[in-house]
This record gives structure tokens, C-alpha cells and sequence, in this order.
């Protein structure tokens, strides 16, 4: 079986789905706004938000970009690719994992399930 | 290299009388060395000067080696040649990788990772701070990581190393901990300790009998003491390495 080559299909975890949902909306953020956007809805520390953008950084799914602050530095974080092309890539991942473990049983069902 | 040395060479320059004691004196004062470093009870500035004896004692019958090799046998004098061009070789490379090395640490970090910056309140504050206890004056650089992590290097200048995990975690007052921490190791000059440790360890077939773990931590306790100090309080420097701990922690998981 073939190897998917970008990480952009890995599973994400629910703490990262819920931080690229809210840069979806919000466009460009920093940590500490994410924090406080997220703290409302669930129990979580900064430094989880912090390893969890690392991640989805180097996921490839958010960019950044360091900016200076009052107090030092900081990153701006912000969506790699905006919610519908992430959302293309996931299903044209899956489907080339389909089509590469299953070869022409996945393409006959895919016809089949199409033409209906 | 086994190629490359005559056995022959070897063996009639190690037998003879006069080039034995001399290798047998180095080998000797290698290990008094070691046995100071493991069991005397020496100064952390004696240890130093201990660690660079013992180098010096481990590659002395290589260098000695190559200054006086002699070949009796014609046929192999191409091989000995040879040989004693690759010692002189191995022996320059690694007295100038050493002082490069230690010269330009900094530079190479830089050129690799980090880039100097100037910080409106954070420059400003190691300025402050350096003025204040006479201590060397530090740039500042920044490290392209979401990591949170601090450390200083300080040869012929002095620079600080932060990531901007660690600015983005932090609060100033415990920034400022932080910064004051990595100051107390410039002042307290442990780069130089950490450098020497590294070279032990590199060098040294006996540096994992006989390390400066302990000397290290006492320096990590003087630039904790000499940040408290300073800031009159623990309290931030206690709740930065605490933040710390917990990204490490997260990241883990």
C-alpha cells in the first residue's frame, strides 16, 4: 500500500479540530486569543493551545508569522488553506487511500454509488 | 587510517626506551587527572584546568607520534609519510575546530536559526541589568521555535538566546526572570564550564566516569540565586520554569 505523502490527512485531535475551526472564522490569530476564545467552551491551558498550533503548523494546515509585541514576541497564526480546499484535500486523500488499498473494487463502487 | 599506518613504524618508535616512558608519563598523568576529577576535592576552576590537562595528556603520544615517527624500512616510507601527514591532519583539525568552535558558536546558531533583534523593553532591560552589575554586554536573539527555551553563550561578546514559545508563554515579570537568569550564567561566565564539559565529553574515552554535572548545577543555582536576587522574588522565575515543564509535558503527550 502506498504511503499518503502529506501529513495534511492525519486524524486531527478534537483540541486541534476546535483551533482550526475558530482560525477558519477568525482568519489570523495569535495564541493567547485562540486561548481565550476556546477557555469559554472547554477546560484548557495556554501551553496546550501552544503545542497544538505547533502541531497543526507542522501539519502544514496553519501558517505564521513572528510579530513583535509590548511584552516581546509572538506568532500570527492563520489558516494554510481555508476550510472548503482543506476540506477537498481530506476527501481527495481518502479516496486515493481507497482507490490504492482496494484498486478497481473501490473505482466500480464509486461508479455504482455515483450513478445512482 | 589502519591502511594507511606501517605497524612496523609503530611498534619500532613505541619500543624504543626513551619514546615509551614518555607515552607511558602521558598516559599516567591522563588518568591522575581523571582520578582528580573523579574523586579529588578540587575548586570548579582547578577541575577546568584539570579537564584541559587531561586532553592534552590523551592526544600528546599522537602529536609526539607524529614529530618524531622515523621509518626504517624504505619501502614503507611513502606509508609512514602518509601517516604522519594524516595525524598532523586529525591533530590541526581538532585544535582548530576547538577554538572555531568555541568562537563561533554564537555565529553558527545564528546563521542556522536564530536571527539578533532589538526589543523596545527587552534590549533595553538586559542594558539596564548589564549597567547595573557589571556584567558584559549581551545581544539578544531570537529563535524561530514554538518551543519555549532560553540559554546564553558568551565568548568574546556575550548573546542571549530566547525562542518565541518562551516569549509567547510568558508574562514580562517572568520574562524578565528569565532574562535575568541567562545573565547570572554571563556574569558568572558558565558558558566557558558548559564548553569545556562538551569537549570533555567529546574527547575523553573516560568523561562519562568523571563528569561536571554537579558543577553545572551549582551554576544553574547561582543564575537562579542571582535572578531572585536581582527581582526580589522567586515567584516568576518559579511559575516561567513551571510553564516550561508543562509545554514539555503537552508536547510529550
Amino acid at each position: 500500500m502506498k504511503k499518503t505523502k502529506s501529513k495534511l490527512f492525519e486524524k486531527l485531535s478534537p483540541l486541534e479540530n476546535g483551533i482550526i475551526t475558530i482560525l477558519w472564522q477568525c482568519e489570523r490569530m495569535y495564541v493567547r486569543d485562540i486561548y481565550n476564545k476556546l477557555k469559554g467552551k472547554r477546560k484548557v491551558a495556554l501551553t496546550s493551545i501552544a503545542v497544538n498550533l505547533d502541531r497543526l503548523y507542522k501539519k502544514g494546515i496553519v501558517g505564521r508569522k513572528v510579530e513583535a509585541s509590548r511584552g516581546g514576541f509572538r506568532y500570527l497564526y492563520f489558516p494554510a488553506k481555508n476550510q472548503k480546499e482543506y476540506e477537498k484535500d481530506v476527501i481527495d486523500g481518502v479516496v486515493n487511500k481507497l482507490i490504492d488499498r482496494f484498486g478497481r473494487t473501490a473505482v466500480s463502487y464509486f461508479n455504482e454509488r455515483f450513478s445512482k | 587510517m589502519a591502511s594507511m599506518v606501517c605497524t612496523d613504524c609503530v611498534y619500532s618508535f613505541v619500543y624504543e626506551p626513551k619514546n615509551a616512558l614518555i607515552i607511558a608519563s602521558a598516559i599516567a598523568v591522563a588518568l591522575f587527572c581523571f582520578i582528580m576529577l573523579k574523586w579529588g576535592k578540587a575548586s570548579q576552576r582547578t577541575k577546568i584546568y584539570l579537564i584541559y590537562a587531561h586532553i592534552f595528556a590523551i592526544i600528546f603520544p599522537f602529536v609526539y607520534y607524529a614529530f618524531n615517527s622515523t621509518c626504517a624500512a624504505s619501502s614503507s616510507f611513502f606509508f609512514c609519510k602518509n601517516a604522519q601527514q594524516f595525524i598532523y591532519i586529525i591533530i590541526l583539525t581538532l585544535l582548530s575546530s576547538i577554538t572555531i568552535g568555541y568562537l563561533l558558536t554564537p555565529k553558527l546558531l545564528h546563521l542556522s536559526k536564530s536571527k539578533e533583534v532589538r526589543h523596545p523593553f527587552l534590549s533595553r532591560f538586559i542594558e539596564n541589568i548589564s549597567k547595573k552589575y557589571d556584567i558584559k554586554k549581551s545581544s539578544l536573539h531570537l529563535v524561530d521555535s514554538a518551543k519555549p527555551f532560553a540559554f546564553s553563550i558568551s565568548t568574546i561578546k556575550a548573546h542571549i538566546f530566547i525562542s518565541i514559545g518562551l516569549a509567547e508563554l510568558l508574562t514580562r515579570k517572568e520574562m524578565e526572570s528569565v532574562l535575568l537568569h541567562e545573565l547570572g550564567h554571563i556574569k558568572n561566565r558558565t558558558s566557558f564550564l558548559k564548553f569545556s564539559s562538551l569537549l570533555h565529553k567529546a574527547i575523553s574515552p573516560f568523561s562519562h566516569f568523571a563528569t561536571l554535572n554537579k558543577e553545572l548545577g551549582m551554576e544553574e543555582k547561582k543564575a537562579d540565586d542571582f535572578a531572585v536576587s536581582a527581582q526580589g522574588t522567586g515567584r516568576f522565575l518559579k511559575s516561567a520554569k513551571r510553564k516550561v515543564e508543562v509545554f514539555e509535558g503537552a508536547y510529550l503527550s
